[in-house]
């Protein structure tokens, strides 16, 4: 019988250092389908992928591919069997030119050497037959990102790929560039190719793809056809909530805190293609939610009001002054805090003490003229390790032998010791134990009843119901809506989420007043 | 578990290699070298290490703090020739000018480093060369000798007829770079700029002028090294004053256990590191060995050091 | 208007690539004019032989920096191999031949500590500069050994020799030059270095085997270097374990001027030519000045070091918006 599915994998499992990445997954993706992979960050899509390409092996289960079995492969068994992944970050040679980098690896060679006219020949007339008409000489970090994804695309087709995994292929380009990216896609399952399409944007999933798998956790939570399942039960394998029984009832008490001590208040803050047009304010004591999946530039909004992205636009104005946050240095000074949402890439010192790390941003104030006062350090830093209950074996153990639940919080101590005005908390409990989770919970809200505004970024939509005040949903960058007081439960931010339409955004726009 | 018995060797070798290092090659001095363990050997060691932990102090802090610094032997060149120069002007100004001239040296690798973003090998490099150039046009390519009785003579000081001035300044810039790097702000800035440069910034430490600093003080201790040795030779040299400098206190540095790409600072290790590097010298000598030897234990002992360095990566 | 203001920009910035070219250039002109002997053959004839040592080390250098590593041991190769030439050399097959095959060995020792135990380059290099200079040491006990008579004559062809009036070491400079640029363009390891110094783990995933080639360019590196010693110890009549005084840096600089980025990926061996035809310009004519020549050669030679790499930062800059 014909091999109705290419790719068939059975109780497949990755560890890294003891850690399940990815658990018993069971998946099938029928051929010629163009099939979306669906989940947060950590779900394991990432590792899934790397698997397949070769980059990782896996510990266990079975992998099959166009009917035969995977053994272990590396990189080049598995380009040479036809699988091929287009990444989201820079996965090109940039000094290089677009044919070049087509052929890198399997070079056009007549008599013995390179031929550059064929090689820029046949990139040209394979770009073509994809609809793109560029100067194939050009170097790739010339191109737009559009353009390197046609390329790359482009290259997977020359080594016959028979899958061809695309990983958030849409997060750089604007509207048309996306038109010319579907048009490419369709053609590509028109000659028989499977694509693997990674998107947070669900309308392109809805328009783009025949079936689908949801990752959440390492562990496949559902499969199905794209026609067979609503948004909002798609929305709901996602983040894990069954949609049926959210309760969407606030554990926190109604909370009195006066809504016009507007401290922080933003406004036309843009930055190609990440953020588009957000505004937002936070008061006094208020602790204020952004809502929305993976990729929506909540992140990027953060850092931009921390000022450590450049935006292209944005007015800022703090206690009513219009500011301009050049550095995070400048932040700082307007009393501002940032926790980042990824502890491992910016947040921790690694091999400095905890010490050291709980007092990193406040130094100065614990120091004169530059010389660190030890006994106030100490007993800083010794306040809250007690409040917080982190677990250590002592002040001069190095951070990284920290557990993810105690890094957390002596980094929240690290930025709460500044005795900021604004606190912002990105994802400030990922990856953390349950118990760990609920103190900081509950020493955030300490923190709001001391007057400190939050703005809280939280990819646990139950979180920021139970925390938030007011919460606003975004979704690529663009401000859907605020939802407050009892019209505040999970069920209608995923609701925000899946029924709003990119193109009646402009709408809520306009009805939204701040 | 099997791999955590491991991990904690490597911890423990990472921590401590520098250490094991130097008894290894104590032990063999002592072996193969007669009159080892003698207070004259110890205090030639000591001398002669000078120049070299000086600019190895400097080094770890340039290495810590995520970069290098390989112009200081040229800048210790500079320093003792503008030095022993304006030596006529009077001993204390002359002082002053060498370590001025260390400053502006520093500054400069300081500020291309850290406005241009250039890497700091490359300039350090180019300082390296440009500023030995510079030495040796002071005066023509000549040495310059000089006749200053109450500058040369501090070098043979004793303090209580036993102890060489040398020791004293050594320890005076362990304790100033220790005090630095422990008990300051610049001193937690550069290290966490060094371990993570993304974090530091996201905590507001000002990263540019953390760097210019770093080089700085680079300069300066590269200019009191080179007044140091001017003292001591009476002549100012500059085709040998600090020359290769760089390599031992790289080596040192790398033997004391600060990680090559940034971090925590090892004073004491660097401090080790470089009485390691110089025993290999001394054991040479007094062995009647050619400084070939010298060479290759040198250069053996820098990479088996790395080595170990490598073995316990968690954190980076 | 647009279209003229268009093109002059271009013009502009096709000049900041071009500028070694044009100084050398300008240099030329300027010597020629000023210095009477300067135009002679002899004379230029001369700078060449003289620049074809650093000019081979240079070749080797190029290739590693391109690939985004860094060789400081050509100097102390370099000087192996001459001293190995000598000491080792009693017939003239292995008076060239073994000094060669050192410096591949060499090469292929900084590959694969660098490949396999993951040392950093520089440090790599450091210590392994450090070995060779000792091992140079003990085998000429110290001292500068001449090449043994029976080959003596024979050996010095290569390095004081001239075929149709073109010195040989220029000759074999130049042939080396070509071949590592059609390496560089028309070969698949060749356009791989570039890849592996662009963007080592895309190159990686796709199909680039990055350890191989390191470890053949540092390979490279380390014959080119020996080669250089050979020529150098064939001029010499001796094998000099103090010699080759600052090749590494002078060849770091030469590639770098010629235009290869030093954190790799770019760079163009016609480029490291000009950049060695400079510097050996301009040690000639402050030769010609007076006695202050080497010092001011090395000052603006930091200078000029120091002005091109941030000239190239700025570059890079734009390069990536």
């Amino acid at each position: 019988m014909e091999n109705q599915m290419i790719l068939k994998i059975e109780n497949l499992n990755k560890n890294f250092f003891g850690v399940a990445a990815l658990r018993k997954v069971n998946l099938e993706i029928p051929r010629g389908d163009i099939h979306a992979l669906v989940g947060e960050n950590g779900a394991g899509k990432s590792t899934l992928i790397k698997i397949l390409t070769g980059l990782y092996q896996k510990d266990s289960g079975s992998i099959y591919f166009d009917g035969s079995m995977i053994e272990s492969h590396d990189v080049l068994d598995a380009q040479k069997l036809g699988i091929t992944a287009i990444q989201q970050e820079m996965n090109f040679i940039p000094y290089m030119s677009i044919a070049e980098n087509i052929y890198l690896g399997r070079e056009i060679k007549k008599n013995g050497r390179i031929n550059w006219n064929d090689a820029n020949r046949q990139a040209r007339e394979l770009l073509l037959s994809l609809g793109i008409d560029v100067d194939v000489a050009e170097k790739m970090n010339r191109q737009s990102a559009a353009v390197q994804q046609m390329v790359s695309l482009a290259r997977a087709i020359s080594v016959n790929a028979k899958l061809i995994i695309m990983d958030e292929p849409t997060s750089s380009l604007d509207k048309n560039e996306v038109e010319v990216l579907f048009k490419v896609m369709r053609d590509l399952k028109n000659r028989g190719i499977t694509l693997i399409f990674i998107t947070h944007r669900m309308n392109e999933l809805y328009e783009m793809c025949d079936s689908l798998t949801v990752l959440r956790d390492g562990e496949v939570v559902g499969q199905s056809s794209v026609a067979d399942i609503t948004y909002l039960e798609l929305v709901s394998q996602m983040i894990g909530q069954d949609a049926a029984n959210i309760i969407g009832e606030r554990t926190k008490p109604e909370r009195t805190f006066d809504k016009d001590a507007v401290i922080l208040k933003a406004q036309n803050i843009s930055m190609f293609p990440k953020v588009n047009d957000m505004h937002l304010k936070v008061a006094k004591g208020e602790i204020l939610g952004l809502a929305g999946l993976l990729g929506s530039g909540r992140s990027e909004t953060a850092r931009i009001l921390f000022g450590a992205m450049q935006p292209d636009t944005a007015d800022i104005l703090i206690h009513g002054n219009k500011v301009k946050l050049n550095n995070t240095r400048t932040a700082k000074k307007l009393k501002l805090g940032f926790c980042t949402e990824d502890r491992k890439v910016d947040g921790n010192i690694p091999n400095m003490s905890v010490l050291d790390n709980l007092t990193l941003a406040n130094l100065p104030s614990l120091s004169k003229f530059g010389i660190i006062s030890n006994k106030k350090r100490d007993t800083i830093a010794k306040e809250y390790v007690k409040t917080f209950n982190i677990k250590t074996s002592g002040l001069n153990q190095k951070m990284v032998n920290l557990s993810g639940g105690n890094q957390q919080k002596v980094l929240l101590s690290r930025w709460i010791s500044t005795n900021p005005e604004i606190l912002i908390l990105d994802e400030p409990t990922r990856g953390i134990d349950v118990g760990a989770k609920a103190e900081i919970e509950k020493f955030i809200h300490k923190l709001s009843g001391d007057g400190i505004g939050i703005i809280l970024i939280s990819s646990e939509m139950e979180e920021l119901v139970r925390m938030s005040d007011r919460v606003i949903v975004i979704r690529d960058g663009y401000k859907l809506g605020e939802l407050t007081g009892a019209r505040l439960t999970v069920d209608s931010i995923m609701k925000e989420i899946a029924n709003t339409r990119i193109s009646d955004i402009s709408d809520v726009e306009g009805s939204n007043e701040k | 578990m099997k791999s955590s018995n491991q991990a904690s060797l490597n911890q423990l070798l990472n921590s401590y290699g520098y250490l094991f290092f130097f008894v290894i090659i104590a032990i063999a001095g002592s072996i193969f070298t007669p009159n080892f363990i003698s207070l004259n050997t110890l205090r030639n060691v000591l001398v002669q290490m000078t120049p070299v932990l000086i600019t190895g102090l400097a080094m770890t802090i340039a290495i810590s703090s995520g970069g290098l610094d390989i112009s200081i032997g040229s800048i210790m060149a500079v320093s003792s020739m503008c030095c022993a120069k304006t030596l006529s002007i009077g001993i204390l100004p002359a002082i002053v000018i060498g370590i001025t001239v260390g400053i502006f040296f520093g500054f400069v690798n300081g500020f291309i480093i850290s406005r241009f973003k250039v890497e700091p090998i490359i300039i350090t490099l180019a300082t390296m060369i440009a500023g030995r150039g510079i030495a040796q046009v002071l005066n023509e390519g000549k040495v310059f000798i000089f006749y200053e009785p109450q500058f040369t003579d501090w070098a043979f000081i004793r303090i209580g007829n036993i102890i060489p001035i040398q020791v004293l300044v050594m320890l005076i810039a362990i304790l100033i770079i220790w005090f630095l790097v422990r008990r300051t702000v610049f001193g937690v800035y550069v290290q966490a700029l060094g371990d993570n440069v993304k974090a530091a910034g996201i905590a507001g430490i000002n990263t540019y002028a953390i760097t210019l600093v770093v080089y700085v003080i680079c300069g300066i201790m590269a200019g009191v090294s080179g007044i140091m040795e001017t003292s001591r030779l009476t002549i100012a040299d500059a085709s040998q004053v600090g020359l290769g400098i760089e390599m031992d206190a790289i080596a040192a540095v790398a033997l004391g256990g600060t990680p090559l790409t940034g971090g925590v600072a090892n004073i004491f290790g660097t401090v080790i590191g470089c009485m390691t590097i110089q025993m290999i010298t001394v054991i040479i000598n007094m062995n009647n060995l050619s400084t070939a030897y010298a060479y290759l234990m040198k250069g053996i002992v820098l990479i088996l050091a790395i080595c170990i360095q490598n073995l316990d990566v968690r954190g980076r | 208007m647009l279209k003229f203001l268009i093109k002059v920009k271009q013009l502009i910035k096709n000049i900041n690539k071009q500028g070694p070219i044009l100084i050398l250039l300008l240099l030329i002109i300027f010597a020629a004019i000023r210095y009477d002997y300067f135009g002679t053959w002899k004379n230029i004839s001369n700078i060449f032989r003289q620049v074809s040592m650093i000019g081979l080390c240079a070749v080797g250098v190029t290739f590693v920096i391109i690939s985004g590593g860094f060789d400081l041991s050509v100097a102390s190769m370099a000087v192996l191999s001459g001293c190995a030439a000598a000491v080792l050399g009693n017939n003239i097959l292995i008076a060239i031949a073994a000094p060669l095959l050192i410096g591949i060995m060499g090469g292929l020792l900084n590959g694969l500590i660098v490949t396999k135990i993951k040392v950093v380059p520089f440090i790599t290099t450091l210590s392994t500069s450090m070995v060779f200079k000792g091992i140079a040491l003990l085998l000429t006990n110290s001292k500068s050994t001449p090449i043994q008579t029976g080959i003596a004559s024979r050996f010095a062809v290569l390095g004081q020799g001239n075929i149709m009036g073109i010195p040989i070491p220029t000759i074999i400079f130049i042939i080396i030059c070509c071949i590592a640029v059609y390496i560089s363009r028309y070969t698949k390891f060749g356009r791989h270095v570039y890849a592996v110094g662009a963007n080592e783990s895309a190159s990686r995933s796709m199909g680039v085997r990055a350890d191989r080639v390191k470890l053949i360019v540092y390979t490279i590196s380390g014959f080119t270097a020996s080669l250089a010693g050979l020529i150098l110890a064939s001029r010499l009549n001796a094998g000099q374990p103090t010699g080759a005084n600052n090749w590494e840096m002078n060849a770091l600089m030469a590639t770098i001027i010629g235009g290869t980025l030093s954190t790799g990926g770019v760079g163009k061996f016609q480029g490291t030519f000009i950049g060695v035809l400079l510097l050996g310009f301009i040690q000639n004519i402050l030769n010609m000045e007076g006695t202050l020549s080497s010092w001011w050669q090395d000052i603006i030679m930091g200078t000029l070091l120091v002005l091109v790499i941030v000239l190239q930062r700025n570059e890079q800059r734009t390069l990536f918006k």
